[in-house]
């Protein structure tokens, strides 16, 4: 079981993701502005963060660039889940240490599903 | 062939980037090439003419030369307003996709939870009724994607000027008044009440009456998502001096002064709404200062944050 923090502000994606990784028996926390996810990635210490970028109050890659600069949050996992195909963007995260960049119209529920594991698993082994 | 032949007509290229003739790059050629070939016809008449005083050549030589200029120049702000216009499409298109594949992903995703094994488990294991929760998703997010077509579509065509501006003489109070009916499961709902004031003898107005209803829509439906549970909604129409003023006033959220100037601007959401987490797509206020603009009427409003807004407009009564 791993921990994973959402950072979402679409509460209805925070549902069907969340609800559907804890099937899988994950422990979710969930964060609907990037200030709040910032807050709970610094005090839960997740094994894996699911961040999107549009979010209210921090943008996501601000998020990321705080996340990167802190030793205790700079080697955890970030999957970026956005709906913004914008290339400038994607350079940037990458280039700020995300895992991998996520257009969610393009994967269904059960591909994200399969590439947080398949991160969670990589992320494992290198440990 | 119909191509070869598009790429001689001017005029209908012209209007292909629907852009006046002034700020058109081809015309604006074609008119240079006419001036050279006139400038140099006439530099060998003229030149032929008043060579013992070359004065006169100096002088329409620097003449026809300042008019190229100022004709290159504005062919050079035409390239650049053509450039800026698809720069802004292309964002236009970006912020589009971006505001129709959230609801979109929403639906899918919901729908893929619920035929899933996965939500068998959770449904299970969980409070009964959790499907319904899961159909709300699905239904508010079908009411986002096709309320966001609605708004881009009354945009388009007002501003290809294909709505209907006809303009007939009616009450606004009228349609305020369907407005609030229509209203009314919403204003339940969230425990909303709406007291609607018309003063004595005031006019009929002069305006486009479905332009005008969508305006009314956009207001009421602000004033009832932006107001908290149980807050009151206040209309008051009143007659001025060849004008009828509406005004609608909530005790709702209220506008961040640092996001007021921006207010009727394509997509712009203020922070404190997406932090409330309340939806929209950023384009009624667009809309209704476009639709009020039209209709010769003025639009403007009054906020404090936290403590509510006032919305205003004014439509002529003739």
């Amino acid at each position: 079981m791993s921990k994973i923090l959402l950072i979402e502000d679409e509460v209805a994606l925070q549902k069907t993701l969340g609800e559907s990784l804890k099937s899988r028996k994950h422990e979710v926390q969930s964060a609907l502005d990037g200030e709040a996810g910032l807050r709970l990635a610094k005090s839960g210490k997740p094994d894996l963060i699911l961040l999107d970028l549009i979010l209210p109050k921090k943008h996501g890659l601000d998020v990321l660039k705080e996340l990167r600069k802190d030793d205790e949050t700079s080697n955890i996992p970030v999957i970026i889940l956005t709906n913004l195909e914008n290339v400038g963007e994607v350079e940037s995260a990458i280039e700020l240490g995300a895992t991998t960049y996520l257009v969610k119209a393009n994967y269904s529920l059960n591909e994200v599903i399969e590439k947080v594991e398949e991160a969670l698993k990589k992320s494992a082994q290198s440990d | 062939m119909d191509n070869i032949l598009f790429q001689f007509n001017i005029f209908a290229q012209c209007r292909k980037y629907q852009v006046p003739l002034g700020q058109c790059p081809q015309f604006l050629f074609l008119v240079m090439g006419i001036i050279i070939i006139v400038a140099s016809v006439s530099f060998y008449a003229i030149g032929e003419r008043y060579v013992s005083d070359p004065r006169i050549v100096a002088l329409v030589i620097l003449v026809v030369s300042i008019t190229l200029l100022v004709i290159a120049f504005t062919i050079t702000r035409s390239f650049e307003d053509l450039a800026e216009a698809n720069r802004m499409k292309a964002e236009f298109v970006n912020i589009v996709s971006h505001q129709l594949r959230a609801p979109l992903t929403n639906l899918r995703w919901a729908t893929q939870f619920l035929s899933s094994g996965e939500f068998s488990t959770v449904a299970k294991t969980l409070a009964t009724g959790k499907e319904s929760e899961y159909f709300e998703i699905i239904k508010d997010n079908s009411h986002r994607m096709e309320q966001l077509i609605d708004d881009l579509l009354t945009i388009t065509r007002l501003k290809e000027g294909r709505a209907d501006t006809k303009k007939t003489k009616f009450s606004l109070a009228g349609v305020v008044r369907g407005v609030i009916d229509e209203a009314r499961p919403f204003m339940k709902a969230s425990n909303i009440s709406i007291e609607l004031k018309e003063e004595k003898n005031t006019p009929l107005v002069f305006s486009s009456y479905p332009l005008t209803k969508i305006v009314v829509e956009n207001f009421v439906n602000n004033a009832i998502n932006y107001s908290k549970r149980g807050g009151k909604v206040a209309i008051e129409i009143r007659p001025l001096p060849k004008r009828v003023e509406f005004r609608i006033t909530d005790n709702g959220i209220g506008i961040p002064a640092g996001d007021q100037k921006y207010i009727f601007e394509k997509f712009f959401r203020a922070k404190n709404a997406d932090k409330a987490s309340i939806y929209g797509t950023g384009l009624g206020l667009f809309i209704a200062k476009l639709v009020i603009d039209e209709m010769k009427g003025k639009i403007w409003f009054k906020s404090r944050e936290n403590q509510g807004t006032t919305f205003y407009f004014t439509l002529p009564t003739s």
